[in-house]
């Protein structure tokens, strides 16, 4: 039982860990879609004559930038606060003890909605198509559903799994 | 085997110095994870709440005081945990207290009197036909019929359950049968409570939290009657299922569900965030409660309490509504 009620106290500060990341994942990236819509509108096209054939290289290696930048951001200010919490929930279920999360952080710089995003963002409807990637007006966000929820969930079933192991 | 009751402040110390932490309605050692005291709510907490001159009526819905996201970077439990033990010690008669002990949690075993259940189930405003006017779309003829029926099989239970005490057999056999009877109702709950769990967003959370109330009120009313009638191992074989049961229907729930998500460039986005976010944590609150009351089972069984000496025992004291139980 001493067992039961440590594993459960643990399942609970990672319920609530989870819960907190989801919403404030809900709140920066709908508020950072809109942002990111508006600081894209803002880049300008450049007066190279190759675009005429169908391309602006400068154009194109500023939306780049700016899409790296804000992924940049992202990653810092949710996937590496939310990993660092991470540990300290388990440092005070663990009573410092070891255990702790060795995985890697996620670079959401690397997954596959990141080369998304940059293709949408140079494309010719990236209006609809960004939005769509991180929030659109309808509420989907692939970010958050593809992205950020399976990692939470993750996070903690793998520390979880880990804790049994270990019986914390 | 005798066993000590103390009142919370005991624990204090070591809440305060992070080496105990409440879970549900346990007091762990962090260190070890042994347990080292039950919370248990008393006859006296009812009395004090029988004086209070209101009370948040639905224990699960009181959700007022939403506050945005981002303001509250830290909510999460690991930093508020220890602040709400250290508000229980410290204010056991604020409506704080009252508001946990009704929050659909019954910390300990249930020892409110069934009368007392039942006076709260006919407040209008936590039938379900008091909150049935902004229900009727989401209630065909059919699940509400049911729905009634069951609200009324439970209240003719309490009041068998409460003639019970007056019983020339000390109550054995009434207590013993509506154990049965709510046995067959428990697990109608759940197929209600998961239908509402189902949709995106949750279309009423007062309704689903009525159910949840409803569910936790039968699971808690046959566990004390199983304790009553000395049935320790069916009472603790039925909380082990309930909070399975629980689980399995809970911890998939996030707050996000209770949000409109493309209502995202309303100014009121935040505050939705936050009250799903409370309205989760009501959730979790209740299953930690529902997954904590077989362990106090497990130490009855294990130290040969006589479970209905306990429970005459919690209800006769009247000096603290709340105490920590050790054995």
């Amino acid at each position: 039982m001493a067992n039961t009620a440590a594993m459960g106290s643990l399942q609970r500060s990672l319920q609530d860990w989870r819960d907190f990341w989801l919403t404030e994942a809900a709140f920066t990236l709908s508020r950072e879609s809109r942002l990111l819509v508006l600081d894209l509108s803002e880049v300008p096209s450049s007066l190279n004559p190759i675009k005429m054939f169908g391309g602006d290289p400068e154009h194109d290696a500023a939306v780049t930038a700016l899409i790296d930048h804000w992924l940049g951001a992202m990653q810092q200010r949710m996937v590496e606060r939310a990993c660092h919490e991470l540990n300290q929930v388990l440092l005070s279920e663990s009573a410092g003890r070891t255990l702790t999360v060795k995985k890697a952080i996620p670079q959401l710089t690397n997954h596959s909605l990141a080369d998304q995003l940059r293709k949408a963002a140079l494309s010719t409807e990236w209006r609809a198509a960004v939005p769509r990637i991180v929030w659109a007006a309808n509420g989907g966000s692939e970010l958050l559903d593809q992205f950020w929820a399976p990692l939470l969930d993750d996070a903690c079933r793998t520390t979880m799994e880990k804790a049994l192991a270990h019986q914390l | 085997m005798p066993i000590s009751f103390d009142i919370p402040e005991r624990f204090a110390d070591a809440i305060a110095l992070g080496k105990a932490v409440r879970f549900g309605a346990i007091l762990k050692d962090v260190e070890t994870g042994r347990i080292v005291g039950h919370l248990q709510e008393t006859g006296a907490l009812y009395d004090m709440l029988g004086r209070l001159p209101s009370l948040p009526l639905n224990p699960f819905s009181a959700v007022n005081a939403v506050s945005s996201v981002v303001a509250n970077v830290q909510l999460h439990r690991l930093d508020t945990k220890v602040e709400q033990t250290l508000q229980l010690v410290q204010d056991l008669k604020s409506m704080q207290v009252a508001s946990l002990s009704l929050a659909g949690l019954g910390l300990g075993v249930s020892v409110a009197t069934f009368a007392y259940l039942k006076h709260r189930m006919d407040k209008v405003e936590l039938r379900l036909d008091g909150i049935q006017a902004g229900l009727q779309k989401l209630l065909d003829e059919q699940r509400r019929a049911e729905l009634e029926r069951l609200e009324t099989d439970l209240d003719a239970q309490l009041s068998h359950a409460e003639e019970a005490w007056h019983h020339g057999d000390g109550g054995q056999r009434a207590w013993s049968r509506v154990a049965d009877k709510l046995n067959d109702m428990v697990y109608k709950y759940p197929k209600h409570i998961q239908r509402e769990l189902e949709a995106a967003p949750i279309q009423n959370p007062q309704l689903l939290m009525y159910l949840l109330e409803r569910f936790r009120v039968l699971g808690a009313t046959r566990i004390e009657c199983l304790i009553l009638t000395g049935e320790l191992h069916t009472a603790l074989d039925f909380a082990q299922r309930f909070a399975e049961n629980t689980q399995r229907m809970l911890a998939r729930v996030t707050p996000l569900q209770f949000v409109n998500r493309g209502d995202a460039h309303k100014p009121a986005f935040s505050q939705a965030l936050g009250k799903g976010r409370q309205l989760a944590t009501q959730l979790r609150d209740f299953h930690d409660v529902s997954a904590s009351k077989p362990m106090l089972i497990s130490d009855f069984i294990a130290h040969r309490v006589d479970g209905r000496d306990y429970i005459r025992q919690m209800k006769a004291e009247k000096k603290r509504e709340l105490v920590a139980v050790s054995f």
